[in-house]
């Protein structure tokens, strides 16, 4: 007997062979990257069809090739407008371009306080046309792929244009100033000239042991009071924090712990400066009691 | 060159351009600042947001993080640790 609330399996089937004839009765419109298969959602339910030419890229009329199951064939270009009705589907951000990479371009999010999309790092950008890099740009989401739609032309031209002029002069992203730039354009701009000098350091030099170290501490709120190199792989720092001497020894290369100072249960190399000011704070919360003077011989 | 892929250039690069608040992360033995900003963080996010954003820019599951502790501090930089074992 038929359960009324249960679909008819033959009946669902049907419906899907039906709904595959239709499909290759019509165009219908894709953009197509080399190599790639190209996905087809008909009446809720993705088609995966590889295309004929596997090198072809760009936006297509496509074919569904009733001969060839799972197949489709290029047969068309799209208009201008057809692709912008396609793309207007798909929800959208705003990009800074980086570079192509293998022939992909890529590029970070413009906003960070999108509350739309969230994205961390650089992301590739499907099908750029007519952008350069630091240009920032509309690309569209279809929830596997970023695809390029345009330009952001509310966007201010000389911020892009002086910052790519910055890099043809190599100016050094330290040394980099330019009028209404936004900070994702600076990530962008330091990640070119690193890819334009590997061997640069993103700092204008080295910072000294003494600068680290009051790095790491500063980061928790606490400041360096002395600290004295034993040999070039250990340290033995003497910070203050909320009015009390802590000491501790470190790697001075890389600042993990060798002893806190406080007794982490023989951990203490798991551990860095930073992270020990933060166990204080810790061990202060819970009341802990230790030897805030001590002292290394 | 290997380190010319665009996720370890953005790893350099954000290093660099870290100027507000800043996350401070012990993981594996090693150490690295990330820019909060950069994260979409700040001092409102919650433990859960942290660990998934940093879960997500370093690439690994964020049940690898189990054991871990957020400390917050004054200054608005967080520190993201191993969990301490005083005794």
């Amino acid at each position: 007997m038929k359960n009324p609330e249960r679909p008819d399996p033959l009946a669902l089937i049907a419906k899907m062979a039906a709904e595959e004839q239709k499909l290759s009765d019509q165009l219908f419109l894709a953009p197509v990257v080399a190599g790639g298969q190209v996905r087809v959602k008909v009446a809720g339910i993705v088609y995966a069809l590889r295309l004929d030419d596997p090198s072809f890229e760009g936006w297509a009329l496509l074919q569904v090739r009733s001969e060839k199951p799972g197949h489709a064939s290029v047969v068309g270009k799209p208009t201008i407008a057809q692709i912008s009705e396609y793309l207007k589907m798909l929800p959208r951000l705003r990009v800074v371009l980086l570079d192509q990479f293998e022939n992909r371009w890529w590029g970070i999010q413009a906003s960070a306080g999108d509350k739309n999309f969230q994205t961390t790092g650089a992301l590739p950008v499907k099908l750029v046309t007519t952008a350069a890099s630091l240009d920032t740009v509309y690309v569209r989401f279809d929830g596997a792929h970023f695809w390029y739609e345009t330009t952001d032309r509310r966007r201010d031209p000389t911020v892009a244009r002086t910052l790519r002029q910055a890099l043809h002069n190599d100016v050094h992203p330290e040394e980099l100033h330019c009028k209404g730039m936004v900070p994702q354009e600076r990530v962008v701009y330091t990640m070119l000239y690193l890819k334009k000098h590997p061997a640069a350091n993103p700092h204008m030099r080295e910072k000294t042991s003494r600068e680290l170290i009051e790095e790491a501490l500063g980061h928790a709120g606490a400041r360096l009071d002395a600290f004295w190199l034993q040999n070039e792989n250990q340290a033995t720092v003497r910070f203050e924090r909320n009015g009390r001497t802590h000491t501790a020894n470190i790697d001075p290369k890389n600042l993990t712990l060798f002893s806190a100072g406080v007794c982490l249960s023989g951990q203490d190399q798991k551990f860095d400066l930073t992270s020990l000011v933060s166990i204080l704070e810790e061990h202060e919360r819970k009341g802990g009691g230790y030897d805030y003077e001590h002292e290394y011989d | 060159m290997a380190n010319q892929d665009p996720k370890t250039l953005f790893n350099r690069a954000n290093n660099a351009a870290a100027t507000g608040p800043v996350l401070h992360v012990r993981f594996d033995g090693r150490s690295r600042d990330i820019a909060m900003e950069i994260l979409d963080l700040g001092a409102g996010s919650s433990d859960a947001a942290v660990f998934q954003a940093v879960a997500a820019f370093l690439d690994v599951n964020v049940a690898r993080f189990d054991g871990m502790v957020i400390e917050r501090h004054q200054n608005g930089n967080m520190t993201l640790r191993p969990e301490a074992v005083f005794g």
